[in-house]
């Protein structure tokens, strides 16, 4: 499954975080460190399956726990608008 | 006789060498100052975030800053969106504008954008479009802020517009560079624009936008105009750190060219003044043969020394930029405007409903910064 981000949204990088700005209200959201990493795998119009790999590899963590996490955290970012599927 | 920089006494001297400490060095001595009066001394100097890249803050503001940066961060996004439509239709309009100081160099020379902060954009227009970048700004939503107006007074007007959320730009119109007398004409749009790039050219800046910012040598000399002509009772590190950062990426030609430009606008005293404060508190790595031609230089009168004296009264600065201006016409102009402000600029500024009361006030003000 790919994500993009939702036309209203834009996306700033902090450091090794970043920050969604909603274009229309002002609101923002921060994503730290594996956030951020997610936001940039699905930027790179890569899928939520190869982003947690990658993710699985640097943390060296087994991808069935990350995919649980990212699988949440795109859920949040689904019902606050911020992505939309592809 | 050598000139030093403009000296500040021991104690406050110290605690700007240990404030810059944490913009430049990696690691510093312990705070002296306790943590929420450090904070509050940062953001006057503008320079929080970036003493929070460098460094370890105490612990009990970081998740104040973690905060603070993701809010700057959202917020110079909105900010980059809003600058880059409106040199978007500065050009459509086949207008001039320069957009110079902060956003500038924010965008330009500084890693992030949001460690760079500023409660406006500066842009440099000429006197003539006036009209028309006051039509353009309206089109766009902008409201034109309540200021001094004047032939001489004031050469700028603030156009401000809400963003998102409860973000705001502001917008500082300037038709010229500076509203000292003295300073007013140093730049003009066409100088800064044959001189300048366009921000789009950055590589690493977020603003992808056509707007026209000054070359870095350019820059310096502003800043220093800036820092003397404009807050002569104050010295704050981020506009020192500008300076830092423009001129520690000079390439030999840039440094030449720096004294040669100070030189032919006369601003040799102040510029030097900038460069050595900068290097006294920020190290920044001069080059000696360029700050020994400035000395020479600087030995000359120049009209514009008289701002390296921080401690005259504001009738000093008044005179002298009185004495700069080029005919009586416009002295006399200058004069009868700064102690005779218009009645509606009184009312507001005095917060009087009694007008005539409002004008004393205000006549009395401006006497006894003339005399």
């Amino acid at each position: 499954m790919k994500y993009q981000l939702a036309e209203h949204i834009a996306l700033t990088e902090v450091d090794d975080e970043a920050v969604l700005i909603d274009l229309h209200s002002g609101g923002y959201f921060g994503l730290y460190h594996v956030g951020a990493m997610l936001m940039s795998h699905l930027q790179q119009q890569q899928t939520v399956e190869i982003a947690s790999a990658s993710i699985a590899e640097k943390y060296h963590i087994q991808h069935i726990t990350v995919i649980n996490d990212i699988e949440l955290l795109i859920q949040q970012l689904l019902d606050q608008k911020l992505i939309v599927a592809v | 006789m050598p000139i030093n920089p403009t000296l500040k006494p021991e104690s406050e001297a110290n605690e700007l060498n240990y404030l810059a400490s944490l913009i430049i060095a990696k690691q510093s001595a312990k705070s002296p100052i306790e943590a929420t009066e450090l904070l509050a001394k940062l953001d006057y100097h503008g320079i929080t975030l970036l003493a929070a890249e460098h460094h370890n803050l105490a612990s009990e503001l970081i998740p104040q800053l973690t905060q603070r940066k993701a809010m700057m961060a959202a917020n110079d996004k909105l900010k980059q969106i809003e600058l880059a439509r409106l040199f978007d239709a500065f050009n459509q309009h086949r207008l001039k504008a320069v957009l110079f100081k902060g956003s500038a160099l924010a965008y330009s020379v500084y890693p992030k954008p949001w460690l760079r902060p500023r409660s406006d954009s500066d842009v440099l227009i000429a006197p003539s479009d006036r009209l028309k970048f006051d039509t353009v700004l309206k089109q766009l939503g902008y409201q034109k802020l309540f200021a001094m107006q004047g032939k001489y007074v004031s050469y700028q007007s603030t156009y401000g517009k809400a963003l998102p959320g409860d973000s705001f730009i502001n917008i500082d119109l300037h038709w010229h560079i500076n509203n000292r007398q003295m300073f007013c004409n140093t730049f003009t749009v066409l100088e800064l624009t044959t001189n300048g790039s366009r921000l789009s050219q950055f590589g690493t800046t977020a603003l992808r936008s056509s707007a026209v910012i000054p070359s870095n040598v350019d820059s310096v000399l502003i800043a220093g105009v800036h820092r003397l002509g404009h807050h002569h009772d104050e010295e704050r590190l981020a506009w020192l750190y500008d300076i830092h950062l423009l001129v520690s990426n000079f390439s030999e030609g840039e440094w030449q060219q720096l004294a040669h430009r100070a030189e032919q606008k006369k601003i040799c005293a102040i510029t030097l003044d900038a460069l050595k404060t900068s290097n006294r508190y920020l190290k920044t790595i001069l080059d000696n043969s360029v700050i020994s031609q400035l000395e020479r230089s600087a030995l000359k009168a120049e009209v514009s020394a008289v701002f390296l004296n921080r401690t005259l009264s504001e009738r000093h600065y008044f005179w002298a930029d009185l004495h700069s201006m080029p005919d009586l016409k416009s002295q006399l102009g200058f004069l009868r405007e700064s102690i005779f402000p218009p009645l509606n600029y009184v009312r507001q500024q005095m917060s009087s409903r009694w007008a005539s009361i409002a004008y004393l006030k205000r006549f009395y003000r401006g006497v006894k910064r003339i005399f």
